[in-house]
């Protein structure tokens, strides 16, 4: 099925436009806030009253950079799997497994069928939507992901499991359109970890997003899409990441493995390390890219979500970016940020 | 026939218990300055003390520290070495869990040890024979980026490794370790990538000593690859046979054959593992194999399920042998 472009849904974005990927960290108050209502000491009310300081905040500075498109910050402890694994039906609680050093995550176990229940993000998503002209994109975990990095005791295979997350989150994606979300993004940080099950992960984002009337992002988060031969799958979205951080390789070439059809997300900025790059040393890398495709096509965005950066550092990769992303397109910095038409009314 | 349950490898560092999570906090609060080195050190020694002493309740024959002071699995060797600075992280194979990449600035060399201390401190705290592990040469440069040309690439930074690992197994064999384990998941890559790994391997055997020497394939299914892995100038190899979905028998290879570990038990999933199915795999391929000792084991270390999953683990092992000497496999 075809899908819908950007003008069909009434979006209007500059070449080169800028985004962030999903995620931004919580303020140091969001975080007191969250502790002190697990603890029972701050009100359901409250709680909320401080999550919606957080993302008037953030959607602020967001305006105030000149970003095309929005994304929402993370609330404090957010876990890119338990939040949908303790909403949807078939998951159970799990153990805390290491990833490296001293970074945990609770692993769950999928011990029924998996199904929808109601929705996860859609209330979050509106919050912020309702706080800006601008789109504001939606952002949910793929269902590769989910399934890989899950426990699977109910299912007899790996493919049965992903396949029932990728119809319970197709439920979740609608429900986010007929909200009025119209980019959605699916983060898959796990899509490059086998390559033999790329037929998988392909297969289960079609019957995630097909049909689906929203424009639909992949974020794999770091790992080059190139390096797995995603590109001669064809992968059934709009847009997906690549990232031109990584240290020894070529991003001209890693781009120019990814067919001209798919949009392409470009991680100019490294979200996770001490080092910030200078505007002018991404300028040039872009500069690189946008010579091999239509800037029309290009969206330009940090490689990875900002959640584990102060709020002071987040701000500062996406100030980078949105001045390299200036420098590139010749244009001075906007008098005023507000005014906004990016989004038909 | 002599079969001995062994660890593969890493523990769990915490569990899901709130008396389970001293090292998490003791880790978070030296990262923030509230906590000296030696407060670290003796949090760590505390977790490798009790993950011995969990591998010998499950009844395990041959245990290891569990690799609790490791930051991931690949810098506590690499980053240990001069000429190495940490780089990004990583996703390690397709485990889920990542590491940080090495990146080669200058030469390297061992100028400290690398696990020698940590199988000290085990050693003391077992009564059982206890296992030193070490990241092997290939893997710990297919990782690597090379940042340096001092080595024009994979090969010659290999043999590096490979050099400065025969120093570790020379200091580990003069430390009292009689069992050392490479892990080498970049093995299985391919044959180009043994056959590589078999032209450096004689560069390790050759400080080894008395020394058994274990090479471990994780991750991956070891059948298609078996004629060359058969070939290794190694003592043991551990094959991970939970990614070998159609093994009947190891086939046939040419010449002697190093002992087996056999990996028999799922180490990256929570599922139930089918005992009796395990062990009469065990026993068709054990039916080709050297004289013992051989052993068993889990398919990779345990570091990828929860500790309480760990623990039931480990004492499938010993359920699966009391099942071959039961004799009502054969």
């Amino acid at each position: 099925m075809s899908r819908p472009t950007l003008a069909e849904l009434g979006l209007h974005l500059p070449p080169l436009a800028t985004a962030g990927v999903g995620g931004l960290p919580p303020l140091p108050g969001t975080v007191e806030a969250q502790r002190a209502h697990a603890r029972g000491a701050l009100s359901r009310d409250e709680l909320a009253h401080e999550l919606r300081r957080s993302a008037e905040h953030w959607v602020r500075v967001q305006e105030g950079l000149d970003l095309d498109i929005l994304v929402e910050p993370a609330t404090p402890g957010e876990d890119l799997v338990c939040r949908y694994a303790d909403a949807l039906a078939g998951f159970a609680p799990g153990g805390l497994i290491r990833i490296y050093g001293n970074c945990y995550r609770r692993k769950p176990v999928i011990a029924g069928p998996v199904t929808w229940r109601a929705p996860i993000t859609v209330g979050a998503w509106q919050a912020v939507q309702a706080l800006t002209l601008r789109p504001v994109k939606a952002t949910l975990t793929g269902p590769y992901t989910l399934m890989a990095w899950s426990f699977i005791e109910h299912y007899d295979s790996r493919a049965a499991a992903c396949l029932a997350i990728a119809r319970a989150l197709r439920d979740e994606i609608e429900a986010l359109v007929a909200a009025g979300a119209r980019i959605v993004q699916l983060d898959e940080p796990a899509l490059a970890e086998r390559i033999d099950e790329l037929p998988l992960a392909v297969e289960a984002l079609r019957q995630a997003v097909d049909g689906v009337r929203a424009y639909v992002a992949v974020h794999t988060c770091r790992e080059a899409v190139a390096d797995g031969g995603i590109p001669a799958l064809a992968l059934p979205v709009d847009n997906v990441d690549v990232a031109l951080t990584r240290t020894g390789r070529d991003p001209v070439a890693d781009v120019a493995r990814i067919p001209p059809a798919l949009h392409l997300s470009l991680g100019v900025v490294p979200a996770h390390g001490r080092d910030l790059p200078a505007a002018a040393d991404v300028a040039q890398r872009l500069r690189a890219v946008t010579a091999t495709r239509p800037p029309e096509t290009l969206w330009v965005t940090p490689d990875c979500r900002l959640d584990r950066a102060t709020p002071e550092g987040a701000e500062a990769r996406l100030a980078v970016l949105v001045e390299a992303v200036r420098a590139v397109r010749g244009a001075a910095p906007p008098a005023d940020a507000a005014g906004e038409d990016l989004v038909d009314a | 026939m002599d079969l001995r349950t062994a660890s593969a490898g890493s523990y769990p560092r915490i569990g899901d218990d709130p008396d389970q999570q001293a090292l998490r906090e003791a880790c978070a609060r030296f990262a923030r300055g509230e906590l000296g080195a030696a407060g670290l050190r003796a949090a760590e020694d505390d977790a490798a003390a009790r993950a011995i002493a969990e591998q010998i309740e499950a009844g395990l024959d041959v245990v290891t520290d569990g690799l609790v002071r490791w930051y991931d699995p690949i810098s506590h060797v690499a980053q240990a070495l001069m000429g190495i600075r940490p780089g990004p992280l990583r996703r390690f194979f397709d485990t889920g869990m990542e590491f940080r990449q090495p990146i080669v600035r200058g030469p390297i060399v061992r100028t400290r040890a690398l696990v020698t201390e940590d199988y000290a401190f085990a050693a003391a705290r077992s009564d059982r024979p206890v296992k030193a592990v070490l990241t092997g040469p290939l893997t710990l440069a297919a990782v690597s980026v090379i940042e340096t040309p001092a080595y024009p690439g994979l090969e010659t930074l290999t043999e590096t490794y490979a050099e400065a690992l025969a120093g570790e197994l020379a200091a580990l064999g003069a430390a009292g370790a009689r069992l050392v384990q490479l892990d080498e998941p970049a093995a299985l890559a391919g044959p180009a990538a043994l056959a590589l790994l078999g032209r450096v391997l004689p560069v390790i055997v050759a400080a080894k000593g008395d020394v058994e020497l274990m090479l471990a394939l994780p991750f991956g299914d070891p059948l298609p690859l078996w004629p060359q892995i058969a070939r290794l100038p190694v003592d043991v190899v551990a094959l991970d046979l939970t990614g070998s979905p159609h093994l009947e028998a190891l086939p046939p290879a040419e010449g002697p054959i190093p002992r087996l570990a056999l990996g028999l038990v799922d180490a990256r999933t929570t599922a139930e593992d089918d005992v009796a199915g395990r062990a009469a795999l065990a026993a068709r391929v054990l039916a080709a194999a050297p004289p013992g000792p051989h052993y068993l084991t889990t398919s990779c270390g345990l570091e990828m399920v929860p500790r309480a999953a760990a623990r039931r683990k480990l004492a499938l092992l010993g359920a699966i042998r009391a099942a071959l000497n039961g004799g009502a496999l054969s």
